[in-house]
């Protein structure tokens, strides 16, 4: 979204905006509603979504957040609940390419630095959409699909 | 853990979030600063942006003054700047992360010092620390720029970054390393792979890389234990 805005300000800069160049600020100002209640949806179970998903995950496997010779699940909670407000910042904002830029990328690097990439593909690729899919109508899912779709491809195997 | 002392950046977005890891994003790292007229990074570092003339220009301007000796010359400018940059890098990552750099996993410090430098446009990489233990690893780097500026001249020419991964991984161990790059974007490859080890290694690798060796046969040849002494 500030992308395209930045783009159409560039673009059409010493002239009117065409009526296709507008179709994006029509069509995210016509889902604006659906984000906010989808942004406070996940506003006020971040948290405790991000419990669950790990409630679940060491309940597969107790060591499961063990790397070396340290147990991470502090450090994986808090990357995780950060990633749940920035997918769900990306989302309010419908601004992909941010998300993938300032955040997905980097963690991505350290997610295989780690050797977490089991643990990420079940948190980003099926647990998170899951319970995503719980907490919000199918209208609010469709906002908030691209993103977690986003998170997954990059973050999964 | 001593105290760190944390220094006050300038950096707005610095200043706001002191202990935000993840601002490798190009708008978020670098300050742009029209009214000054300069660009400088997360740690307040001055940045110049360069075209690809720029780069032509140093590499050709080296050449016709020092005539081959260019190649050693980038690479000790390398060198250099790599030995200077593990200083300054351990004093940002301790203060960044809370942490002495030799409790640190390995995999991640090396993340850390590398994204600066691939969001300044220096290229992706991938490092493949599976022989470390046998002294030596490979990086492969993506996109490098000075390889893609020159553009396909028939042999390697990143001798700027083998100097720094040199000088960073010597500071970095405190152990004294080289570097080569085994094969180049600039010799019609599809990226640039550097190894990084102890001199023996490195003047193995240059004798079968002069004698025609490809880097998949010296890499072959480092995996399997082989040394210059072995030629026969």
């Amino acid at each position: 979204m500030f992308r395209q805005l930045n783009h159409l300000t560039v673009s059409a800069d010493g002239r009117y905006a065409r009526a296709e160049e507008l179709n994006f600020l029509r069509d995210y100002l016509a889902s604006v509603d659906t984000r906010i209640s989808a942004y406070e949806k996940i506003r006020a179970e971040g948290e405790l979504m991000a419990d669950k998903i790990q409630a679940k995950q060491k309940a597969e496997n107790p060591h499961c957040f063990h790397y070396g010779q340290r147990d991470h699940s502090e450090i994986c909670r808090r990357d995780l609940v950060d990633a749940i407000r920035l997918s769900a910042s990306a989302m309010l904002f419908a601004e992909l390419d941010l998300m993938r830029d300032n955040f997905l990328l980097w963690y991505r690097t350290i997610v295989k630095a780690f050797n977490y990439e089991t643990m990420a593909d079940s948190t980003y690729g099926k647990l998170l959409p899951a319970m995503i899919k719980q907490l919000l109508t199918p209208e609010e899912q469709r906002v908030m699909q691209p993103v977690l779709a986003l998170s997954s491809s990059i973050l999964s195997k | 853990m001593p105290t760190v002392f944390a220094p006050t950046y300038q950096h707005q977005l610095h200043q706001a979030h002191p202990a935000r890891t993840n601002h490798y994003s190009l708008r978020d790292y670098l300050q742009f600063s029209s009214a000054q007229g300069s660009i400088r990074d997360w740690y307040d570092q001055r940045v110049m942006l360069v075209t690809e003339d720029f780069v032509i220009g140093l590499v050709q301007g080296l050449e016709e003054e020092v005539g081959s000796a260019s190649a050693l010359v980038m690479y000790k400018i390398g060198e250099e700047w790599g030995k200077r940059d593990a200083v300054v890098f351990r004093q940002h990552f301790e203060q960044d992360y809370k942490r002495e750099l030799r409790k640190a996993a390995l995999t991640f410090i090396l993340e850390a010092w590398w994204w600066p430098f691939t969001t300044q446009g220096w290229g992706n990489w991938d490092v493949d620390l599976t022989e470390q233990k046998n002294g030596f690893m490979f990086i492969n780097i993506f996109d490098s720029v000075v390889a893609r500026t020159l553009g396909d001249v028939g042999k390697p020419v990143c001798y700027i970054y083998a100097g720094l991964f040199a000088g960073f991984f010597t500071g970095l161990i405190q152990k004294p390393l080289g570097c080569i790059e085994l094969q180049c974007y600039a010799m019609g490859e599809t990226y640039c792979k550097f190894l990084v080890g102890k001199q023996d290694r490195i003047d193995a690798a240059a004798f079968w890389q002069n004698e025609g060796a490809t880097a998949r046969d010296i890499e072959k040849r480092l995996r399997q234990g082989e040394l210059v002494t072995n030629k026969g």
